[in-house]
């Protein structure tokens, strides 16, 4: 008896110990900010995404808090990377913190400065972060060399995105399978009266900056790879014409309208809304303004689903995106940005954001399965889905990936309005790429690169 | 300091505030873009340095087909819309000169366009162009145009910006025209009166000549004004459909702040302002040749 009292005894002082290491293992932002309280915090946004609109007023938490003080500077998205890029080039020190589209990131890494240390430091890493809880592949978009530079605030992958109601009136009951069968399906969606279109099977993103990337979804798949191991553009081949094909068809035809060649997302997004289009290629964000009654003509009609691959054995076959802080070299309040990062893509906030402010692109596992968000909008399934089958995959990480997409662009639009064949347009795009990429002297060594440089993924 | 001194370096010491302006945002950013035109620089790859590599900027442009191509493209443009800048401008101008019903409601109309931003202008054309709810394509599905996304097809998107940038401009040379024709003397116009001159022939040899350094003047600043037009094209085609509405100022900016190559981008910059600096030449070599000949 003795002893088990004794036992009980050990067990709860054992209780307490532990219970107190916890507690005092729990990260308080407001002591690690002590040192660094009435710093100003001065950030440049990206305007556009909901997230960052969001920031300036969640951020007054922030300081009251840390009493670390925010200035916010919101650029739209078009002018961002010139901004940012001239500023960093300079050495202005005008910025603590860059928001950047991980599309970017190789773009700005040279002129970044890591998380690591900070993450490592126990006055300033939260030990409660958990970075396992981000989408893999997001997370990698903001990593480099082993390093890691920002936690994404949002995570967002092209769908399809479907009128329900549409699909029913036409007696088709999934969304299609295959790009083939997509389409097929704008074909028969397609609805004139008195030889005026109405409703157009679908909407392309014409736009020089959206083609290539709408593209790249059916093509990658197919099991296309946009780069050899030598970096050698490997997209001119026969799945690439199949996809310029359709692409082509579906203008041309008559299933898309004429004025998408003008079409990026946003005006992709606008036109579906108007209820004008049966389906689009687009990103899964789209649908939190879909399904906003204010905003949209649909709402309540739309349906969300994988975009159509066409080799049901490819797995990474759409491109994620994400936007996230990320800290410049010349920073002056660097300590204080981590914690801002850290405050901002952490599980509690994220979740206040998704829940309050429904932004409709959450980046964590938890955020999208908490029950307080799980039901928000139809398409978080998917993004559960896309993370957990690894469907997402990266761009090819080389700096000059803006320039692949852009010179490229120019030969696909050509192809869409049916200026050039798809073989031509092929063709072209990749002799552009390649002539490219040897006046940035990347062929001069003949060496291989990483896989994750040529975007490769088996 | 006695008179000599002062007289020798005050006139220096009163120009040198604005002599130094000029230094600093003219003459300094020239010679910066000439050294740079002369260097590899690529902002997203800092490691690589800036390094010296004499024209090959400048050869690597004169072999690319794309650069004729917007540069072909350039000329058309400047040569279409700034002729007809100028025939509507200066037609507008004689006609304002006259006196007649509702003048006072139609000028400051007329004025608008030219007081609007190129963005703005850019972007009410995007809106009237666009194929689905665009006023213009809206007018031309109603007389049976076919074709009526203009800004969607590589043949009409070029004559539609160009249509745009006349609107825009047209009252510049309308305003430069009629402000000189309200200050031309009167006594020639009597002169040709009482010898019996027609009104073409007064026009011919009366108003025109007295007009010709005004609309030299306009002629240059136009010319000048549409090598660097950007705005508005970027805006409404973004140098699309393909490559259709991609002018030099276009590729300019794409090297510099999309692509970041600085080197390659000045370079376009430095051809640009030789095209501009010899196209001023010829039209005062030609204006100073008929001044001599009259």
């Amino acid at each position: 008896m003795k002893k088990l009292k004794a036992m009980t005894l050990i067990g709860f002082i054992f209780c307490i110990i532990l219970s107190f290491c916890s507690s005092a293992m729990a990260f308080d932002l407001a002591e690690a900010s002590k040192p660094y309280r009435g710093q100003t915090l001065s950030m440049s946004l990206m305007a556009g995404y909901k997230v960052n609109e969001v920031i300036p007023q969640i951020g007054k938490e922030f300081t009251k808090i840390t009493g670390i003080k925010l200035k916010f500077e919101a650029i739209p998205y078009s002018e961002t990377l010139e901004k940012h890029m001239i500023a960093l080039a300079t050495g202005s020190k005008a910025y603590d913190l860059l928001n950047i589209d991980n599309l970017w990131f190789p773009q700005y890494v040279a002129y970044l400065r890591p998380l690591d240390d900070y993450m490592k430091d126990p006055k300033l890493g939260d030990p409660g972060l958990d970075i396992d809880d981000f989408v893999k592949e997001v997370l990698a978009g903001y990593q480099w060399n082993g390093k890691t530079y920002s936690f994404p605030e949002g995570y967002f992958f092209p769908v399809l995105i479907y009128r329900k109601d549409l699909f029913e009136k036409h007696g088709l009951t999934t969304p299609p399978k295959t790009y083939q069968e997509y389409y097929e399906y704008a074909k028969k969606l397609t609805e004139k009266e008195d030889g005026k279109t109405i409703v157009y099977g679908t909407v392309e993103h014409g736009q020089r900056t959206g083609v290539f990337d709408e593209l790249c979804t059916p093509y990658w798949g197919k099991g296309g790879q946009l780069f050899d191991k030598k970096l050698k553009p490997a997209f001119n081949n026969q799945k690439m014409i199949d996809v310029l094909t359709i692409y082509q068809k579906l203008y041309t035809e008559g299933f898309v309208p004429r004025g998408a060649t003008d079409f990026e997302l946003g005006e992709a997004a606008a036109f579906f809304a108007q209820g004008k289009a049966a389906m689009m290629w687009n990103w899964s964000m789209m649908g939190a303004d879909l399904e906003d009654v204010a905003k949209s003509k649909v709402a309540g009609k739309v349906g969300y689903a994988m975009f159509p691959k066409d080799n049901p054995k490819v797995v990474h076959y759409v491109r994620e995106a994400s936007t996230g802080l990320c800290i410049p070299k010349t920073a002056q309040n660097k300590e204080a940005a981590y914690l801002f990062i850290q405050w901002l893509t952490s599980k509690a906030t994220l979740l206040k954001i998704e829940a309050d402010y429904k932004c409709g692109h959450p980046a964590r596992y938890s955020v999208m399965n908490n029950p307080a968000v799980k039901n928000l909008f139809a398409y978080f399934p998917l993004l559960e889905q896309g993370g957990k089958d690894n469907a997402v995959r990266l761009v090819p990480k080389i700096v000059e990936w803006s320039q692949v997409d852009d010179v490229s662009a120019v030969y696909f639009q050509k192809c869409m309005i049916g200026q050039l064949t798809p073989e031509k347009a092929v063709s072209e795009a990749a002799k552009g790429v390649e002539k490219m990429l040897d006046d940035k002297g990347y062929y001069f060594e003949n060496k291989d690169y990483s896989d994750l440089l040529t975007g490769t993924y088996e | 300091m006695n008179a000599v001194t002062e007289g020798k370096y005050l006139p220096w010491a009163l120009l040198s505030p604005a002599l130094i302006i000029i230094l600093l945002i003219g003459v300094f950013p020239l010679f910066y873009n000439l050294f740079l035109s002369m260097h590899f620089w690529t902002l997203t790859r800092p490691e690589l340095g800036m390094r010296f590599i004499w024209f090959k900027n400048y050869t690597t442009l004169f072999m690319s087909s794309l650069f004729w191509a917007a540069f072909l493209k350039t000329v058309v443009f400047a040569v279409v819309a700034v002729g007809l800048e100028m025939c509507l401008g200066f037609a507008l101008a004689l006609l304002f000169n006259r006196e007649f019903k509702g003048k006072s409601i139609f000028f400051p109309i007329i004025l608008i366009p030219m007081i609007t931003t190129p963005i703005v202008v850019g972007l009410i054309w995007r809106y009237m162009f666009n194929g689905e709810f665009g006023f213009v394509s809206w007018i031309l599905q109603l007389i049976g145009v076919s074709e009526y996304t203009l800004l969607s097809n590589p043949i009409t998107a070029l004559p539609a910006i160009i249509f745009v940038d006349v609107w825009h401009w047209t009252p510049f040379v309308f305003l430069l025209s009629l402000a000189r024709l309200a200050a031309l003397p009167k006594s020639p116009f009597e002169a040709a009166k009482i010898d019996g001159a027609s009104t073409w022939q007064t026009f011919k040899w009366v108003t025109f000549p007295m007009m010709k350094s005004v609309l030299l003047i306009a002629l240059l600043l136009r010319t000048m004004d549409v090598f660097k037009l950007f705005d508005e094209i970027f805006i409404m085609t973004q140098g699309g459909p393909g490559d259709a509405t991609e002018l030099i100022s276009l590729e300019i900016y794409r090297q510099t702040f999309r692509y970041f190559n600085m080197g390659k981008g000045a370079a376009l910059a430095i051809v640009m302002l030789i095209v501009i600096i010899i196209i001023s030449r010829i039209y005062l070599r030609v204006f100073q040749k008929q001044e001599s000949v009259t």
